[in-house]
């Protein structure tokens, strides 16, 4: 494995709460991801504010919430430079699932017909497409989606990537679905944020990948030479303990969305954390450590 | 390419509605005649035609999983021997639809009262790592389920040949699955791309697709031994950026993908004998395939799509037919379905079964969006 770090531009996080990275920024200043009473105060909405301005076809109202997400963070973000031989990566952990779930009712619940333009808005990588189609991009892109496990693919992915010279753009979001509502016990909190960035491999800064770590008192050991902990909301209570003033969290901002680590990768940058940050993701095989150098 | 590494194929595996395996698969094309018809299980909507099913793979409520993951399980037992005590491999999975049978299961099950949760756990694809997990622990936890409709088998084998061709990694698997379901078959009806009466993929009598089910599986490594079957020789993707459902009518992309591909794998259009056909049988799609290959091509190259017997394995075409026609390359002939009808250009694809000479071929998928693969394979024989 390389031991450069890749350099994370062009990064654009958007949903109801974020418009700019000044709002990131406040919200982070103002403990919104450090203090776990404050989580509940930032409310999420599935809609982002000017969703529709920056689309130029009738096709904008066709499409999902994540496909509107994704396309409005590939055009404030890397789309703008995108290069022709660039590939765009998707993760996320139940794609057009708002989509399945109308297919699944009218279906199976309803009477079987579906609108002609449903179906294909129901595969994994549409968001992508739109895009492309859109802006008549020639790009590679492919959508990987591994469910609850998305967020594992995503760093065990990056890492294998960025030893790889090229260029590359990482896509990631979540939409809310009625599917959700018929969960009995614990209801999945999905949050819609996207995110969108391009990362430059073989960098003097940016983010590198430090290893795998298979208990939590060898991950705390690190925690001395760093600025801030950027870690998932299931480690959150964990580390702060061990470190109350460095540990963050995106859970306010994405909730138990699987793709979420995507966020988490940028925040040292988007935040511009000066000197180092870790950036932990608790998995079945351990915690898996990257550091920031901004 | 001089420093790129070799990606061979070191085992394979297919299960189709011709058969269970490549042997008893090819034994049926080698008669040929499309594979068996099956009613669909379950609840069935009012289709004239009936789409292909693998035989012999029990439904989830005898496996306690879903159909995708059974399917896979068993591609990965047929090549265990090839990957069996070579410690983690990153497992590259490819699904279009996996686990939307056992979703629409769901439904009706929350409407009987009787469904079982957390929902989102038989939900989609997650099930089918989980059970692979669940059987081989530890040896799969690096995985990625890639998933772009019809094209999704063609990126786990892009990746895992760009991985291991760059030295990122020494060997993986890659697998593509999918079962069939209502959402697909009336999905594509809704699109009028479904043919009343059988698929006729590359005719001029063709008149839509029929759905397949099916999986294959490669064991991809950076050395040769003495069961190497073939290499992944290159391969690449683009998007044709002009429709959601329809390929770009002047084809720019899917030519400068299969391009490209070619000269990823460091040889000469005049190299490549064969090219196995995205050709799913719409009247569309077929057509822009056949000019992009003359076009690129001229007649020096053979075309026919595996389609006409197995039907459209969405997600899982590439990998469900790779190893097919890398057996039928070997044995020097390719099988076609005897009567499809005439041929859209007869230089290209002879009627009926053919002879073949030739170590590399191309294989193509398309999916919704634009989005194109192109793999080259070479065959060794």
């Amino acid at each position: 494995m390389k031991n450069k770090y890749s350099q994370l531009t062009e990064i654009s996080l958007l949903n109801s709460a974020i418009a700019n990275a000044g709002d990131l920024k406040k919200i982070f200043e103002d403990g919104y991801l450090s203090d776990k009473s404050k989580w509940g105060d930032i409310e999420i909405t599935p809609d982002i504010q000017g969703a529709f301005d920056c689309i130029p076809s009738r096709i904008k109202y066709s499409m999902s919430k994540l496909s509107l997400g994704v396309y409005n963070v590939l055009d404030k973000g890397p789309g703008k430079t995108l290069r022709e031989d660039e590939e765009v990566y998707l993760f996320t952990g139940f794609a057009e699932i708002y989509t399945v779930n109308q297919i699944g009712n009218l279906i199976m619940i309803e009477d079987y017909s579906i609108n002609p333009a449903i179906f294909p808005n129901s595969v994994n990588h549409i968001s992508l497409s739109y895009y492309t189609i859109l802006n008549k991009k020639p790009n590679y892109l492919a959508a990987i989606t591994d469910g609850l496990d998305t967020g594992k693919s995503f760093i065990n992915y990056f890492k294998r990537r960025i030893c790889l010279p090229e260029s590359f753009v990482v896509c990631a979001g979540e939409e809310d679905s009625g599917f959700f509502l018929f969960e009995s016990g614990d209801r999945l909190k999905i949050k819609h944020t996207y995110i969108a960035y391009r990362v430059n491999p073989d960098t003097e800064t940016g983010v590198r990948y430090l290893g795998c770590y298979k208990n939590a008192d060898d991950v705390v050991k690190l925690f001395a030479g760093y600025e801030a902990i950027f870690t998932d909301g299931g480690s959150f209570g964990e580390f702060k303990g061990s470190c109350i003033d460095k540990v963050h969290s995106e859970y306010p901002l994405c909730g138990d969305n699987p793709s979420a680590p995507a966020v988490r990768m940028a925040l040292p940058t988007l935040l511009d954390i000066k000197g180092l940050s870790l950036i932990i993701n608790k998995s079945s095989t351990g915690y898996d450590i990257y550091e920031s150098l901004n | 390419m001089s420093d790129r590494r070799k990606v061979y194929i070191n085992a394979y595996s297919s299960m189709q509605g011709l058969g269970m395996n490549v042997k008893e698969s090819i034994a049926a094309a080698a008669r040929e005649t499309r594979c068996p018809v099956l009613p669909v299980p379950g609840k069935a909507p009012d289709f004239d035609t009936k789409p292909y099913f693998i035989l012999n793979i029990p439904d989830s409520g005898t496996t306690g999983h879903t159909r995708c993951a059974e399917i896979a399980l068993r591609l990965l037992e047929s090549i265990e021997s090839g990957w069996r005590g070579k410690g983690s491999i990153p497992l590259f999975m490819a699904t279009s639809t996996g686990g939307i049978k056992e979703t629409e299961e769901l439904y009706t099950g929350l409407i009987k009262n009787n469904q079982k949760f957390p929902l989102y756990q038989k939900h989609y694809f997650y099930d089918i790592a989980d059970t692979i997990n669940g059987k081989y622990p530890g040896l799969f936890e690096e995985s990625y389920t890639f998933s772009t409709a019809c094209s999704s088998a063609g990126h786990s084998i892009y990746h895992a040949y760009k991985f291991i061709s760059s030295g990122v990694m020494d060997r993986a698997i890659a697998i593509g699955v999918d079962s069939l379901s209502i959402t697909t078959k009336i999905g594509f009806d809704s699109l009028k791309l479904v043919s009343p009466d059988g698929t006729k993929p590359l005719t001029l009598q063709r008149n839509g697709l029929t759905l397949g089910e099916g999986g294959g599986v490669l064991l991809l490594e950076s050395e040769r031994n003495e069961n190497t079957l073939g290499e992944i020789a290159g391969g690449f993707s683009n998007s044709d950026g002009y429709h959601v459902t329809s390929p770009n009518p002047a084809g720019t992309e899917q030519r400068n993908c299969m391009l490209k591909a070619v000269e990823s794998a460091g040889i000469s259009l005049a190299d490549v004998g064969y090219v196995s056909a995205h050709g799913t049988g719409t009247p569309v799609n077929d057509k822009i395939e056949m000019d992009v290959v003359k076009g690129l091509f001229g007649g020096g190259v053979k075309v026919s799509s595996l389609k006409g017997f197995i039907g459209h394995t969405l997600g899982s075409s590439a990998i469900t037919e790779i190893p097919l026609v890398m057996d039928m390359i070997r044995s020097g002939r390719i099988y076609q379905v005897k009567g499809l009808g005439d041929m859209i250009d007869p230089e290209l694809t002879p009627p009926g079964s053919f002879d073949i000479d030739t170590d590399y071929f191309i294989k193509n998928s398309f999916g919704f969006g634009g989005n194109n693969v192109s793999i080259v394979v070479k065959v060794y024989r």
